[in-house]
């Protein structure tokens, strides 16, 4: 094979290569538009065939009050478990990024290795240590167990946005007579801004979706959105589940890009207020 | 306080989130640990009184052990169908101009976003009997009867590897982005074929990322428990199960406290093996 362009063989393996990507994307997203499909269908069993068109099962979400509770549920219970791993991971994030210190690689991995442990495990471990200082499960369990889960993604997401803002700006800021403080509320701070949100959308998003740690701490009328809707599959497959499943994915789908969107509007905000000295050559 | 001032920034900032680690995950492990020592006394009370009943019981019924095993047995091919189906794509997404990658690649990860129990789920639509795949089978005329594809061992595989696979070809697709063009590039010029390139050099260099994908992969799927609880059928034993069922239902906290420690320990001695296989620190890198 003397020539110069690809051989037929080296097509043909670039052919396949790309055929089975294609593949990969239809099994990843075939499953999903199958959901949405048949939540419009008509009939009241959630399957095949289609016969036709409607919103109303949609309608009918509305008037559900157990999914109107168990979204309220799970709404109150990410916005206060991510707010608070929020808080603490952007402050260990900070340290880690910013710092050298004695015993800084033990504190990294102390705080990622979480991450390997089992929801399942979490689950009985934070309830039995719970019943042994003699209190049972609660509301409150629940956001100190979505904090525990949450807060490795937080310290990750953070401290890799961070690494990526060159410390000149605040060395800057430093040598013309701030205080760290000043520093980091001047300088820092809304510069991070992207960062420290990415990591807050990152916490609610795992909060919103965790089940299997969930079902050891909720109290027994307390149902989270997975709960419940794991609860009715219990039962039947209808299409009252389609159609909140389907809701699931519009908002699942739409949070992280509006989010994306909202930090890249911030990052060119908070850039255009900056002198156009510090602006990097593209 | 003197005491107070004297503590450096960098530790006051770490502090909180190394006092919830210490509290509410090593804590926890340790009352497991504890429990599993403790007597359950008919009545359902448990007693802080020490007993190696429940340890007892765990290795003397083969069914515990049974379950772990094909636990183990169906994480194990759920990585493996992850690592081989998920490499070609990320080997694509780290060819593709940039013009067409942020595409196709929020395309691949916008699944894992969707909530874990809503895809799950999905695959009851599409293995089921009125399912996707056996209309278009009944359609076509290719069967006569809907095929049984849900409620087995495969559909338990076939949900995981819908759920784990964004995370592997994540990582794969990480660990494509160190290998160094230039070098394929030589290979290339010194008469190397495509394919020798990438057995000599690109595969080598991904190998990071593959291998912290597949211990993510393999620690996620045996820990699982909501996808066999959806998606398996009768023959299916899955040790997640096991401990759910004797904490909540049977609030048999010894018992299940014993089958946890016994799960932290199988894991982190896999743990151990795969570190000494692969080397620490790939394991960490796809994390980071």
């Amino acid at each position: 094979m003397t020539a110069a362009g690809p051989s037929l063989g080296a097509r043909a393996s670039s052919g396949l290569l790309w055929l089975f990507t294609g593949l990969v994307y239809v099994f990843m997203l075939a499953p999903v538009f199958v959901i949405v499909l048949l939540a419009f269908n008509p009939p009241e069993f959630g399957s095949f065939p289609i016969t036709g068109m409607t919103l109303k099962w949609f309608w009918a979400l509305a008037d559900n009050r157990p999914i109107i509770e168990a979204i309220k549920t799970s709404l109150l219970l990410g916005l206060a478990s991510s707010t608070i791993s929020t808080v603490i991971g952007t402050a260990a994030a900070y340290a880690l990024a910013r710092f050298r210190f004695v015993g800084r690689d033990i504190v990294q991995l102390l705080l990622t290795l979480p991450i390997l442990v089992p929801h399942i495990i979490l689950g009985v471990g934070l309830l039995l240590a719970f019943r042994l200082i003699g209190m049972s499960k609660s509301f409150t369990l629940l956001v100190i167990g979505h904090v525990a889960i949450t807060l490795p993604f937080v310290v990750l997401t953070t401290q890799h946005r961070l690494q990526a803002i060159p410390s000149s700006l605040e060395e800057a800021a430093r040598t013309l007579g701030a205080n760290r403080f000043e520093t980091f509320r001047e300088i820092t701070l809304p510069l991070t801004l992207p960062a420290i949100f990415a990591g807050f959308l990152f916490a609610f998003m795992m909060s919103f979706d965790e089940l299997t740690a969930t079902l050891f701490w909720r109290p027994a009328n307390v149902e989270t959105v997975p709960t419940h809707v794991l609860g009715m599959l219990q039962y039947s497959v209808n299409q009252e589940i389609n159609a909140l499943a389907t809701a699931l994915i519009v908002v699942s789908v739409a949070l992280p890009l509006g989010g994306m969107l909202i930090a890249r509007r911030v990052a060119l905000g908070g850039r255009a207020k900056q002198p156009a000295a510090v602006e990097k050559p593209a | 306080m003197i005491g107070a001032r004297a503590i450096p920034l960098p530790w006051v900032l770490v502090a909180p989130g190394l006092w919830c680690v210490a509290a509410f995950i090593v804590l926890p492990i340790v009352s497991v640990g504890a429990y599993s020592f403790w007597t359950r006394l008919p009545s359902g009370e448990v007693q802080t009184v020490f007993t190696l009943g429940n340890w007892r019981e765990f290795f003397t019924d083969p069914f515990y052990v049974a379950v772990l095993w094909s636990t183990l047995k169906l994480s194990t091919a759920t990585t493996i169908i992850c690592a081989l189906v998920g490499y070609p794509p990320a080997y694509a997404l780290s060819l593709i101009g940039p013009r067409w990658k942020g595409l196709l690649v929020v395309m691949l990860f916008l699944p894992s976003w969707i909530s874990y129990v809503v895809r799950t789920m999905s695959w009851l639509h599409v293995l089921g009997k009125n399912g996707l795949v056996n209309s278009l089978l009944l359609g076509a005329g290719v069967v006569g009867e809907p095929l049984p594809l849900l409620y087995n061992d495969m559909s338990v595989v076939m949900g995981l590897v819908h759920y784990l696979l964004p995370l592997m070809i994540l990582n794969v697709y990480i660990g494509l982005q160190s290998v160094d063009r230039n070098v394929v590039d030589a290979a290339r010029t010194l008469g190397a074929t495509d394919w020798q390139a990438f057995l000599a050099v690109t595969f080598p260099w991904s190998l990071p990322g593959l291998s912290a994908g597949c211990l993510l992969c393999f620690i996620l799927s045996a820990g699982t428990y909501v996808t066999p609880l959806v998606l398996g059928g009768p023959g299916t034993s899955y040790y997640a199960a096991l401990i759910y069922e004797s904490v909540i239902p049977q609030a048999d906290w010894p018992l299940g406290a014993a089958l946890a420690l016994v799960f932290i320990f199988v894991l982190a001695m896999i743990l151990v093996a795969y570190g000494r296989l692969v080397g620490m620190g790939h394991m960490f890198q796809g994390i980071k």
